[in-house]
Protein backbone atom coordinates (compact mmCIF):
# COMPACT_ATOMS: atom_id res chain seq x y z
CA UNK A 1 0.00 0.00 0.00
CA UNK A 2 1.38 3.67 -0.80
CA UNK A 3 1.58 5.44 2.41
CA UNK A 4 -0.63 8.52 0.39
CA UNK A 5 -3.26 5.91 0.12
CA UNK A 6 -2.97 5.07 3.65
CA UNK A 7 -3.08 9.05 4.76
CA UNK A 8 -6.30 9.22 2.87
CA UNK A 9 -7.96 6.22 4.11
CA UNK A 10 -7.14 7.65 7.49
CA UNK A 11 -8.59 11.08 6.89
CA UNK A 12 -12.12 9.50 5.74
CA UNK A 13 -11.88 6.94 8.20
CA UNK A 14 -11.74 9.98 10.35
CA UNK A 15 -14.50 12.29 8.69
CA UNK A 16 -17.21 9.22 9.17
CA UNK A 17 -16.01 8.43 13.02
CA UNK A 18 -16.52 12.50 13.31
CA UNK A 19 -19.78 12.38 11.90
CA UNK A 20 -20.75 9.51 13.71
CA UNK A 21 -19.82 10.95 16.57
CA UNK A 22 -21.41 14.21 15.53
CA UNK A 23 -18.07 16.65 16.40
CA UNK A 24 -17.79 17.54 12.40
CA UNK A 25 -16.79 21.07 11.72
CA UNK A 26 -19.01 22.41 8.58
CA UNK A 27 -15.41 22.25 6.80
CA UNK A 28 -15.03 19.00 7.84
CA UNK A 29 -18.50 18.03 6.66
CA UNK A 30 -18.53 20.07 3.17
CA UNK A 31 -14.84 17.84 2.61
CA UNK A 32 -16.57 14.59 3.18
CA UNK A 33 -19.75 15.14 1.22
CA UNK A 34 -17.55 15.98 -1.66
CA UNK A 35 -15.40 12.60 -1.16
CA UNK A 36 -18.93 10.65 -0.85
CA UNK A 37 -19.93 12.64 -4.44
CA UNK A 38 -17.33 11.47 -6.44
CA UNK A 39 -18.04 8.34 -6.72
CA UNK A 40 -21.15 5.69 -6.92
CA UNK A 41 -18.82 3.09 -4.80
CA UNK A 42 -18.26 6.13 -2.19
CA UNK A 43 -21.68 6.65 -1.55
CA UNK A 44 -22.73 2.68 -1.24
CA UNK A 45 -19.98 2.99 1.73
CA UNK A 46 -21.53 5.92 3.63
CA UNK A 47 -24.41 4.94 3.25
CA UNK A 48 -23.54 1.11 5.01
CA UNK A 49 -20.88 3.58 7.69
CA UNK A 50 -23.82 5.67 8.41
CA UNK A 51 -26.64 3.15 9.62
CA UNK A 52 -26.20 2.58 12.76
CA UNK A 53 -27.52 -0.80 12.98
CA UNK A 54 -24.84 -2.26 10.37
CA UNK A 55 -22.14 -0.55 12.74
CA UNK A 56 -23.54 -2.39 15.66
CA UNK A 57 -24.20 -5.90 14.25
CA UNK A 58 -20.19 -5.87 13.78
CA UNK A 59 -18.90 -3.60 17.08
CA UNK A 60 -20.91 -6.37 19.00
CA UNK A 61 -18.48 -9.00 17.70
CA UNK A 62 -15.22 -6.84 18.38
CA UNK A 63 -14.97 -8.22 21.95
CA UNK A 64 -12.16 -7.05 23.76
CA UNK A 65 -12.06 -10.84 25.48
CA UNK A 66 -11.82 -12.50 22.11
CA UNK A 67 -8.80 -10.30 21.06
CA UNK A 68 -7.48 -11.12 24.44
CA UNK A 69 -7.84 -14.82 24.01
CA UNK A 70 -6.26 -14.75 20.53
CA UNK A 71 -3.39 -13.14 21.75
CA UNK A 72 -3.08 -16.00 24.13
CA UNK A 73 -2.77 -18.16 21.32
CA UNK A 74 -0.44 -16.60 19.69
CA UNK A 75 2.13 -16.35 22.59
CA UNK A 76 1.28 -20.32 23.30
CA UNK A 77 2.60 -20.73 19.51
CA UNK A 78 5.32 -18.42 20.77
CA UNK A 79 6.35 -20.74 23.60
CA UNK A 80 6.19 -23.71 21.71
CA UNK A 81 8.48 -22.47 18.51
CA UNK A 82 10.65 -21.11 21.19
CA UNK A 83 11.21 -25.26 23.35
CA UNK A 84 11.62 -26.44 19.90
CA UNK A 85 14.24 -23.84 18.88
CA UNK A 86 16.10 -24.49 22.19
CA UNK A 87 15.79 -28.46 22.34
CA UNK A 88 17.73 -28.06 18.80
CA UNK A 89 20.29 -25.59 20.52
CA UNK A 90 20.50 -27.56 23.23
CA UNK A 91 21.71 -30.73 21.25
CA UNK A 92 23.76 -28.88 18.91
CA UNK A 93 25.48 -27.07 21.57
CA UNK A 94 26.00 -31.07 23.28
CA UNK A 95 27.29 -32.32 20.11
CA UNK A 96 29.65 -29.23 19.32
CA UNK A 97 31.54 -29.14 22.61
CA UNK A 98 32.02 -33.44 22.86
CA UNK A 99 33.99 -32.63 19.00
CA UNK A 100 36.02 -29.86 20.29
CA UNK A 101 36.77 -32.31 23.41
CA UNK A 102 37.13 -28.80 25.46
CA UNK A 103 35.36 -29.30 28.68
CA UNK A 104 33.72 -32.79 29.79
CA UNK A 105 30.06 -32.80 28.93
CA UNK A 106 27.14 -34.95 30.21
CA UNK A 107 23.96 -34.85 27.41
CA UNK A 108 20.96 -37.54 28.45
CA UNK A 109 17.51 -38.03 27.42
CA UNK A 110 15.35 -40.23 29.35
CA UNK A 111 14.51 -43.02 26.89
CA UNK A 112 18.45 -43.66 25.93
CA UNK A 113 20.08 -44.22 28.84
CA UNK A 114 23.03 -45.65 28.51
CA UNK A 115 24.56 -49.30 29.84
CA UNK A 116 27.12 -47.38 31.73
CA UNK A 117 25.09 -45.30 33.18
CA UNK A 118 23.39 -48.33 34.57
CA UNK A 119 26.01 -49.70 35.87
CA UNK A 120 26.65 -47.50 38.23
CA UNK A 121 24.75 -47.59 41.62
CA UNK A 122 24.51 -45.50 45.26
CA UNK A 123 23.53 -47.03 48.25
CA UNK A 124 20.31 -44.85 48.38
CA UNK A 125 18.70 -42.16 45.81
CA UNK A 126 17.25 -39.00 46.90
CA UNK A 127 13.90 -37.59 44.69
CA UNK A 128 13.68 -34.42 43.58
CA UNK A 129 12.23 -31.43 44.71
CA UNK A 130 8.25 -30.17 44.68
CA UNK A 131 5.84 -27.88 44.69
CA UNK A 132 6.49 -26.83 48.44
CA UNK A 133 5.84 -23.44 50.46
CA UNK A 134 4.58 -21.57 53.52
CA UNK A 135 2.40 -18.11 52.80
CA UNK A 136 2.76 -15.79 55.48
CA UNK A 137 -0.68 -13.27 55.63
CA UNK A 138 -0.32 -9.81 57.15
CA UNK A 139 -1.68 -11.01 60.50
CA UNK A 140 0.82 -13.32 60.57
CA UNK A 141 -1.38 -16.57 59.60
CA UNK A 142 0.76 -19.23 58.27
CA UNK A 143 -0.69 -21.52 55.50
CA UNK A 144 1.46 -24.22 53.82
CA UNK A 145 0.09 -24.03 50.34
CA UNK A 146 1.31 -27.83 49.86
CA UNK A 147 -1.29 -28.79 52.20
CA UNK A 148 -3.67 -26.50 51.56
CA UNK A 149 -7.44 -27.67 49.37
CA UNK A 150 -7.97 -26.04 46.29
CA UNK A 151 -9.93 -22.95 46.48
CA UNK A 152 -9.84 -19.87 48.33
CA UNK A 153 -7.29 -19.53 50.96
CA UNK A 154 -7.95 -16.17 52.95
CA UNK A 155 -9.91 -13.24 51.65
CA UNK A 156 -8.17 -9.85 53.54
CA UNK A 157 -9.89 -6.41 52.67
CA UNK A 158 -10.63 -6.26 48.75
CA UNK A 159 -8.47 -9.13 48.20
CA UNK A 160 -9.38 -13.57 47.08
CA UNK A 161 -6.08 -15.21 47.62
CA UNK A 162 -7.34 -18.49 45.83
CA UNK A 163 -5.25 -22.09 45.18
CA UNK A 164 -5.62 -22.79 41.61
CA UNK A 165 -6.19 -26.63 40.29
CA UNK A 166 -2.79 -26.66 39.56
CA UNK A 167 -1.36 -25.56 42.63
CA UNK A 168 -0.32 -21.36 41.96
CA UNK A 169 -1.43 -18.89 44.20
CA UNK A 170 -3.79 -16.02 42.39
CA UNK A 171 -4.42 -12.96 44.50
CA UNK A 172 -7.69 -11.29 42.80
CA UNK A 173 -8.33 -8.21 43.71
CA UNK A 174 -12.32 -8.13 44.53
CA UNK A 175 -12.57 -4.41 45.40
CA UNK A 176 -11.06 -2.11 43.42
CA UNK A 177 -11.42 1.51 44.97
CA UNK A 178 -9.46 1.43 48.46
CA UNK A 179 -12.02 1.14 51.59
CA UNK A 180 -9.95 4.63 53.54
CA UNK A 181 -6.84 6.55 53.32
CA UNK A 182 -5.64 3.87 56.36
CA UNK A 183 -5.97 1.17 54.24
CA UNK A 184 -3.17 2.96 51.88
CA UNK A 185 -0.29 1.65 54.21
CA UNK A 186 0.89 -1.63 52.96
CA UNK A 187 -0.13 -5.01 54.04
CA UNK A 188 2.85 -7.74 53.33
CA UNK A 189 2.82 -11.01 52.71
CA UNK A 190 5.33 -12.99 52.27
CA UNK A 191 6.41 -16.74 50.36
CA UNK A 192 8.73 -18.55 51.44
CA UNK A 193 10.15 -22.52 49.63
CA UNK A 194 12.28 -24.36 52.02
CA UNK A 195 15.30 -26.60 50.12
CA UNK A 196 13.74 -28.93 47.55
CA UNK A 197 10.84 -26.68 47.22
CA UNK A 198 9.15 -23.80 44.31
CA UNK A 199 6.27 -22.39 44.14
CA UNK A 200 4.21 -19.97 41.70
CA UNK A 201 2.13 -17.07 42.12
CA UNK A 202 -0.28 -14.17 40.81
CA UNK A 203 0.38 -11.20 42.45
CA UNK A 204 -2.82 -8.78 42.68
CA UNK A 205 -1.33 -6.61 39.70
CA UNK A 206 -1.48 -9.94 37.05
CA UNK A 207 2.24 -10.55 37.84
CA UNK A 208 3.90 -13.68 37.68
CA UNK A 209 6.46 -15.28 40.05
CA UNK A 210 8.17 -18.11 39.77
CA UNK A 211 9.81 -18.89 42.91
CA UNK A 212 13.23 -21.32 42.98
CA UNK A 213 14.27 -23.62 46.09
CA UNK A 214 15.25 -21.61 49.57
CA UNK A 215 13.98 -18.20 48.87
CA UNK A 216 11.91 -15.79 49.97
CA UNK A 217 9.66 -13.65 48.10
CA UNK A 218 7.80 -10.24 49.96
CA UNK A 219 4.97 -8.16 48.91
CA UNK A 220 2.24 -6.11 49.46
CA UNK A 221 -1.49 -8.31 49.51
CA UNK A 222 -3.08 -5.07 47.53
CA UNK A 223 -1.25 -2.43 45.27
CA UNK A 224 -4.23 -0.01 45.22
CA UNK A 225 -3.53 3.67 45.66
CA UNK A 226 0.46 2.84 46.33
CA UNK A 227 3.32 4.77 43.91
CA UNK A 228 5.14 1.57 43.43
CA UNK A 229 4.63 -2.15 43.21
CA UNK A 230 7.86 -2.68 45.63
CA UNK A 231 8.67 -6.27 46.30
CA UNK A 232 11.71 -7.99 48.24
CA UNK A 233 13.16 -11.04 47.24
CA UNK A 234 16.29 -13.33 48.60
CA UNK A 235 17.02 -16.40 46.52
CA UNK A 236 16.32 -16.57 42.97
CA UNK A 237 12.88 -15.39 41.40
CA UNK A 238 11.72 -15.28 37.52
CA UNK A 239 9.13 -12.42 37.20
CA UNK A 240 6.65 -11.81 34.31
CA UNK A 241 5.71 -8.54 35.58
CA UNK A 242 2.14 -7.17 34.17
CA UNK A 243 2.42 -3.64 32.55
CA UNK A 244 1.14 -0.57 34.73
CA UNK A 245 3.60 2.28 33.51
CA UNK A 246 1.86 4.25 36.46
CA UNK A 247 3.12 1.78 38.83
CA UNK A 248 6.62 1.18 38.34
CA UNK A 249 7.75 -2.81 39.59
CA UNK A 250 10.50 -2.83 41.96
CA UNK A 251 12.50 -5.38 43.21
CA UNK A 252 14.76 -5.13 45.70
CA UNK A 253 17.40 -7.56 47.11
CA UNK A 254 20.22 -6.87 49.71
CA UNK A 255 23.07 -6.31 46.37
CA UNK A 256 20.96 -4.77 43.74
CA UNK A 257 17.37 -2.90 42.76
CA UNK A 258 15.57 -3.64 40.03
CA UNK A 259 12.63 -1.16 38.26
CA UNK A 260 10.76 -2.68 35.23
CA UNK A 261 7.60 -1.90 33.24
CA UNK A 262 6.49 -4.49 32.12
CA UNK A 263 9.16 -7.70 31.19
CA UNK A 264 10.39 -10.92 31.80
CA UNK A 265 13.85 -11.22 34.38
CA UNK A 266 15.32 -13.65 36.32
CA UNK A 267 16.66 -12.71 39.56
CA UNK A 268 19.02 -14.92 41.44
CA UNK A 269 20.59 -13.29 44.82
CA UNK A 270 21.19 -16.04 47.28
CA UNK A 271 23.38 -15.01 50.35
CA UNK A 272 25.66 -17.37 50.02
CA UNK A 273 26.61 -17.13 46.70
CA UNK A 274 29.41 -14.82 45.49
CA UNK A 275 27.43 -12.92 43.42
CA UNK A 276 24.40 -11.71 42.60
CA UNK A 277 22.60 -11.56 39.16
CA UNK A 278 19.84 -10.20 37.16
CA UNK A 279 19.08 -11.52 33.87
CA UNK A 280 16.80 -9.48 31.06
CA UNK A 281 14.70 -11.88 28.95
CA UNK A 282 12.24 -9.48 27.44
CA UNK A 283 11.76 -5.70 27.62
CA UNK A 284 14.15 -3.53 29.52
CA UNK A 285 14.70 -3.09 32.92
CA UNK A 286 16.67 -0.50 35.33
CA UNK A 287 19.11 -1.89 37.64
CA UNK A 288 21.08 -0.64 40.12
CA UNK A 289 23.38 -1.56 42.98
CA UNK A 290 21.93 -1.37 46.33
CA UNK A 291 24.72 0.26 47.74
CA UNK A 292 26.64 2.40 45.53
CA UNK A 293 23.60 3.16 43.65
CA UNK A 294 25.58 3.02 40.30
CA UNK A 295 22.54 2.20 37.79
CA UNK A 296 22.40 0.60 34.11
CA UNK A 297 19.43 -0.35 31.76
CA UNK A 298 19.46 -4.01 30.91
CA UNK A 299 18.47 -5.33 27.51
CA UNK A 300 17.07 -8.84 26.28
CA UNK A 301 19.72 -11.32 26.82
CA UNK A 302 22.29 -8.77 29.71
CA UNK A 303 22.89 -9.88 32.67
CA UNK A 304 24.23 -7.71 35.46
CA UNK A 305 26.50 -9.72 37.62
CA UNK A 306 27.51 -7.94 41.41
CA UNK A 307 29.81 -9.34 43.94
CA UNK A 308 30.83 -7.56 47.00
CA UNK A 309 32.73 -5.23 45.53
CA UNK A 310 31.22 -4.16 42.11
CA UNK A 311 28.96 -5.19 38.77
CA UNK A 312 29.36 -6.17 35.49
CA UNK A 313 26.75 -6.33 32.55
CA UNK A 314 27.48 -9.25 29.96
CA UNK A 315 25.37 -11.56 27.74
CA UNK A 316 24.09 -14.81 28.80
CA UNK A 317 22.60 -17.58 27.22
CA UNK A 318 18.93 -16.43 29.13
CA UNK A 319 18.23 -20.40 28.28
CA UNK A 320 20.47 -21.25 30.85
CA UNK A 321 19.75 -18.73 33.33
CA UNK A 322 15.88 -19.64 33.47
CA UNK A 323 16.55 -23.80 33.51
CA UNK A 324 15.36 -24.08 36.41
CA UNK A 325 11.73 -22.59 35.48
CA UNK A 326 11.35 -24.89 32.88
CA UNK A 327 12.08 -28.24 34.81
CA UNK A 328 15.66 -28.70 33.77
CA UNK A 329 19.37 -28.31 34.80
CA UNK A 330 20.81 -27.21 32.08
CA UNK A 331 25.08 -26.35 32.45
CA UNK A 332 27.30 -24.92 30.43
CA UNK A 333 31.39 -24.93 31.88
CA UNK A 334 29.77 -24.75 35.15
CA UNK A 335 32.14 -25.77 38.01
CA UNK A 336 31.24 -28.24 40.13
CA UNK A 337 30.84 -26.41 43.46
CA UNK A 338 28.25 -23.96 41.78
CA UNK A 339 26.35 -26.48 40.53
CA UNK A 340 26.34 -28.79 43.59
CA UNK A 341 24.68 -25.58 45.46
CA UNK A 342 22.16 -25.82 42.76
CA UNK A 343 21.75 -29.33 43.56
CA UNK A 344 21.54 -29.04 47.20
CA UNK A 345 18.97 -26.22 47.02
CA UNK A 346 16.45 -28.06 44.83
CA UNK A 347 17.43 -32.39 46.41
CA UNK A 348 17.18 -30.74 49.85
CA UNK A 349 21.15 -31.91 50.86
CA UNK A 350 24.13 -31.48 52.27
CA UNK A 351 27.10 -31.36 49.75
CA UNK A 352 30.49 -32.91 50.78
CA UNK A 353 33.60 -32.56 48.78
CA UNK A 354 36.65 -34.34 50.36
CA UNK A 355 39.89 -33.26 50.30
CA UNK A 356 41.12 -35.22 47.15
CA UNK A 357 38.03 -33.20 45.21
CA UNK A 358 39.42 -30.57 43.20
CA UNK A 359 36.56 -28.43 42.75
CA UNK A 360 37.42 -26.93 39.79
CA UNK A 361 36.43 -29.16 37.21
CA UNK A 362 33.85 -27.91 34.82
CA UNK A 363 31.06 -29.69 33.52
CA UNK A 364 28.43 -28.76 30.25
CA UNK A 365 25.13 -30.24 29.40
CA UNK A 366 21.76 -30.25 30.53
CA UNK A 367 19.63 -32.86 32.73
CA UNK A 368 15.90 -33.20 33.74
CA UNK A 369 15.46 -31.44 37.31
CA UNK A 370 12.35 -34.15 38.04
CA UNK A 371 14.39 -36.86 37.91
CA UNK A 372 16.30 -38.33 41.43
CA UNK A 373 19.40 -36.94 41.94
CA UNK A 374 21.15 -40.09 41.09
CA UNK A 375 20.60 -39.50 37.57
CA UNK A 376 22.68 -36.69 37.61
CA UNK A 377 25.25 -37.83 39.61
CA UNK A 378 25.49 -40.73 37.34
CA UNK A 379 25.80 -38.52 34.10
CA UNK A 380 28.28 -36.68 36.09
CA UNK A 381 30.54 -39.47 37.18
CA UNK A 382 30.39 -41.15 33.57
CA UNK A 383 32.74 -38.63 32.42
CA UNK A 384 35.34 -40.52 34.93
CA UNK A 385 36.10 -36.59 36.51
CA UNK A 386 34.16 -36.68 39.47
CA UNK A 387 32.96 -39.81 41.68
CA UNK A 388 29.79 -39.87 44.23
CA UNK A 389 28.59 -41.28 47.08
CA UNK A 390 24.79 -41.10 48.70
CA UNK A 391 24.85 -41.42 52.08
CA UNK A 392 21.06 -40.43 53.19
CA UNK A 393 20.41 -36.83 52.32
CA UNK A 394 24.36 -36.33 52.20
CA UNK A 395 26.17 -36.75 48.42
CA UNK A 396 30.00 -37.15 49.15
CA UNK A 397 32.03 -35.87 45.97
CA UNK A 398 35.25 -37.90 45.46
CA UNK A 399 37.70 -37.61 42.60
CA UNK B 1 10.88 2.93 16.99
CA UNK B 2 8.34 0.42 17.74
CA UNK B 3 9.74 -2.59 18.43
CA UNK B 4 7.47 -5.65 18.25
CA UNK B 5 9.80 -8.15 19.76
CA UNK B 6 9.34 -6.10 23.03
CA UNK B 7 6.36 -7.86 24.96
CA UNK B 8 4.64 -5.00 26.39
CA UNK B 9 4.37 -3.70 22.82
CA UNK B 10 3.55 -6.21 21.35
CA UNK B 11 0.54 -7.16 23.52
CA UNK B 12 -0.88 -3.41 22.85
CA UNK B 13 -0.39 -3.24 19.27
CA UNK B 14 -1.87 -7.01 19.00
CA UNK B 15 -5.05 -5.85 20.69
CA UNK B 16 -5.45 -2.44 18.98
CA UNK B 17 -5.36 -4.13 15.72
CA UNK B 18 -6.51 -7.79 15.93
CA UNK B 19 -10.91 -7.16 14.95
CA UNK B 20 -10.05 -4.14 12.42
CA UNK B 21 -7.36 -6.78 11.16
CA UNK B 22 -9.67 -9.57 11.18
CA UNK B 23 -12.49 -7.24 9.83
CA UNK B 24 -10.30 -6.07 6.89
CA UNK B 25 -9.26 -10.20 6.22
CA UNK B 26 -12.85 -11.18 6.48
CA UNK B 27 -13.54 -9.33 3.48
CA UNK B 28 -11.02 -11.61 1.51
CA UNK B 29 -11.82 -14.72 3.12
CA UNK B 30 -14.10 -16.34 5.56
CA UNK B 31 -13.79 -15.00 9.44
CA UNK B 32 -12.81 -18.43 11.19
CA UNK B 33 -9.83 -18.51 9.02
CA UNK B 34 -9.23 -14.61 9.08
CA UNK B 35 -8.73 -15.18 12.31
CA UNK B 36 -5.84 -17.94 12.13
CA UNK B 37 -4.45 -15.38 9.54
CA UNK B 38 -3.73 -12.66 11.97
CA UNK B 39 -2.67 -14.73 14.61
CA UNK B 40 0.19 -16.63 11.60
CA UNK B 41 0.95 -13.33 10.58
CA UNK B 42 1.84 -11.87 14.52
CA UNK B 43 3.93 -15.44 14.97
CA UNK B 44 6.17 -14.46 12.14
CA UNK B 45 6.45 -11.00 13.06
CA UNK B 46 7.35 -11.79 16.87
CA UNK B 47 9.93 -14.12 15.51
CA UNK B 48 11.06 -11.83 12.90
CA UNK B 49 11.77 -9.05 15.82
CA UNK B 50 9.90 -6.84 13.25
CA UNK B 51 10.34 -3.03 13.79
CA UNK B 52 8.47 -0.34 12.55
CA UNK B 53 9.86 3.14 12.46
CA UNK B 54 6.19 5.20 12.65
CA UNK B 55 2.84 3.74 13.22
CA UNK B 56 1.47 4.76 9.92
CA UNK B 57 4.03 2.80 8.40
CA UNK B 58 3.46 0.04 11.01
CA UNK B 59 -0.26 0.29 10.03
CA UNK B 60 0.46 0.15 6.13
CA UNK B 61 2.89 -3.06 6.16
CA UNK B 62 0.24 -4.62 8.63
CA UNK B 63 -2.92 -4.37 6.12
CA UNK B 64 -0.42 -5.50 3.51
CA UNK B 65 0.65 -8.54 4.98
CA UNK B 66 -3.07 -9.43 5.41
CA UNK B 67 -3.84 -8.76 1.96
CA UNK B 68 -1.22 -10.75 0.58
CA UNK B 69 -1.63 -13.72 3.32
CA UNK B 70 -5.55 -13.97 2.75
CA UNK B 71 -4.77 -14.17 -1.20
CA UNK B 72 -2.01 -16.55 -0.57
CA UNK B 73 -4.50 -18.67 1.19
CA UNK B 74 -7.13 -18.63 -1.26
CA UNK B 75 -4.25 -20.10 -3.97
CA UNK B 76 -3.39 -22.55 -1.30
CA UNK B 77 -7.53 -23.82 -0.82
CA UNK B 78 -8.72 -23.50 -4.38
CA UNK B 79 -5.55 -25.96 -5.39
CA UNK B 80 -6.67 -28.15 -2.49
CA UNK B 81 -9.92 -27.55 -3.62
CA UNK B 82 -9.22 -28.84 -7.21
CA UNK B 83 -6.73 -31.49 -6.34
CA UNK B 84 -9.75 -32.74 -3.91
CA UNK B 85 -12.35 -31.83 -6.20
CA UNK B 86 -14.77 -30.01 -3.28
CA UNK B 87 -16.26 -26.71 -3.55
CA UNK B 88 -13.60 -23.69 -2.58
CA UNK B 89 -14.19 -20.81 -0.94
CA UNK B 90 -16.19 -17.86 -2.56
CA UNK B 91 -15.11 -14.13 -2.53
CA UNK B 92 -18.36 -12.89 -2.02
CA UNK B 93 -16.78 -9.84 -0.80
CA UNK B 94 -14.43 -8.84 -3.09
CA UNK B 95 -15.22 -5.37 -3.71
CA UNK B 96 -14.42 -2.93 -6.75
CA UNK B 97 -11.67 -1.01 -4.45
CA UNK B 98 -10.31 -2.34 -1.51
CA UNK B 99 -9.63 1.14 -0.25
CA UNK B 100 -12.95 1.26 1.02
CA UNK B 101 -12.73 -2.10 3.27
CA UNK B 102 -9.54 -0.07 4.63
CA UNK B 103 -11.82 2.90 5.14
CA UNK B 104 -14.29 0.79 6.50
CA UNK B 105 -12.15 -1.06 9.09
CA UNK B 106 -10.37 2.06 10.22
CA UNK B 107 -13.55 3.88 10.76
CA UNK B 108 -14.96 1.14 12.73
CA UNK B 109 -11.45 0.67 14.35
CA UNK B 110 -11.97 4.62 15.63
CA UNK B 111 -15.52 3.86 17.16
CA UNK B 112 -14.00 0.85 19.05
CA UNK B 113 -11.16 2.05 20.66
CA UNK B 114 -13.12 5.14 21.49
CA UNK B 115 -15.81 2.90 23.49
CA UNK B 116 -12.51 1.04 24.87
CA UNK B 117 -10.88 4.09 25.83
CA UNK B 118 -13.85 4.61 29.22
CA UNK B 119 -13.41 3.37 32.51
CA UNK B 120 -13.47 -0.42 32.00
CA UNK B 121 -17.41 -0.50 33.61
CA UNK B 122 -18.99 2.19 31.81
CA UNK B 123 -17.24 0.78 28.39
CA UNK B 124 -18.76 -2.66 29.07
CA UNK B 125 -22.10 -0.76 29.80
CA UNK B 126 -21.94 1.01 26.49
CA UNK B 127 -21.30 -2.52 24.66
CA UNK B 128 -24.23 -4.09 26.36
CA UNK B 129 -26.46 -1.17 26.02
CA UNK B 130 -25.70 0.61 22.71
CA UNK B 131 -23.91 -2.45 20.72
CA UNK B 132 -25.84 -5.80 22.13
CA UNK B 133 -29.23 -3.62 22.34
CA UNK B 134 -29.93 -5.20 25.64
CA UNK B 135 -31.96 -3.13 28.63
CA UNK B 136 -30.97 -1.02 31.48
CA UNK B 137 -32.07 -3.70 34.12
CA UNK B 138 -31.09 -6.64 32.48
CA UNK B 139 -27.49 -4.58 32.57
CA UNK B 140 -28.07 -3.90 36.06
CA UNK B 141 -28.58 -7.46 37.14
CA UNK B 142 -25.72 -8.62 35.28
CA UNK B 143 -23.05 -6.41 36.81
CA UNK B 144 -24.16 -6.43 39.96
CA UNK B 145 -25.60 -2.72 39.72
CA UNK B 146 -28.11 -0.24 40.48
CA UNK B 147 -30.49 0.84 37.93
CA UNK B 148 -29.26 4.43 38.02
CA UNK B 149 -26.02 3.78 37.80
CA UNK B 150 -26.16 1.83 34.13
CA UNK B 151 -28.15 5.19 33.13
CA UNK B 152 -25.12 7.17 34.71
CA UNK B 153 -22.70 5.18 32.83
CA UNK B 154 -24.75 5.48 29.40
CA UNK B 155 -25.37 9.23 29.51
CA UNK B 156 -21.52 9.61 30.67
CA UNK B 157 -20.16 7.55 28.05
CA UNK B 158 -22.29 9.04 25.36
CA UNK B 159 -21.15 12.70 26.44
CA UNK B 160 -17.27 11.24 26.60
CA UNK B 161 -17.30 9.49 23.01
CA UNK B 162 -18.83 12.56 21.64
CA UNK B 163 -16.17 15.01 23.42
CA UNK B 164 -12.91 12.69 22.94
CA UNK B 165 -13.10 10.63 19.62
CA UNK B 166 -9.07 9.43 20.58
CA UNK B 167 -6.94 11.31 17.24
CA UNK B 168 -3.86 8.53 18.35
CA UNK B 169 -4.65 5.83 20.07
CA UNK B 170 -1.79 4.25 20.39
CA UNK B 171 0.10 7.19 22.19
CA UNK B 172 1.09 4.40 24.85
CA UNK B 173 2.94 2.42 22.28
CA UNK B 174 4.68 5.60 21.09
CA UNK B 175 5.84 6.09 24.67
CA UNK B 176 7.40 3.30 25.20
CA UNK B 177 9.03 3.39 21.90
CA UNK B 178 10.87 6.57 23.12
CA UNK B 179 12.17 4.42 25.73
CA UNK B 180 14.15 2.39 23.36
Amino acid sequence: MEPSNLQEVQRIARLFSGLIHEQLTPAEKAELDAWIATHPDNKTLAHRLLDGDYRNSILSIWDPGAAEASLQRVKHRIALSKKRTYKMLAAAAAVVILLTGAGITFYQRDHNKSHAALAITYKNDVGPGTDKAILTLADGRKISLTDAPEGQLANPTGIAIVKMANGDVVYHVRDVKPAAANDLTPQYNTLETPAGGQHRIQLPDGTYVWLNAMSTLKFPQNFLGLKERIIELEGEAYFEVAPNKEQPFIVRTDRQTIEALGTHFNIKSYKEDRSAATTLLEGSVRSSDTRSSQSSVLRPGDQLLTDDRNGLVKQVDTLRVIDWKNGEFIFHNENIREMMREVARWYDVEVVFTDNATGHETFSGSVSRYDNVSELLKTLQLTGRVHFDIEGRKIIVNK
Amino acid sequence: MIRLHHTEVFDQVYKTYYHRLCFYASRFIKADHAEDVIETLFLKLWNKKQAFETEEHMKAFLYHAVRNACLDYIKVSRNAAIRHNTYTETQAHQDPDPLHHLIEAETLAGIYQAIEALPAQCAKVIRMSFLEGRDNASIASEMNLSLQTVKNYKTNGLIFLKTKLPRNALSIIVLLALLD
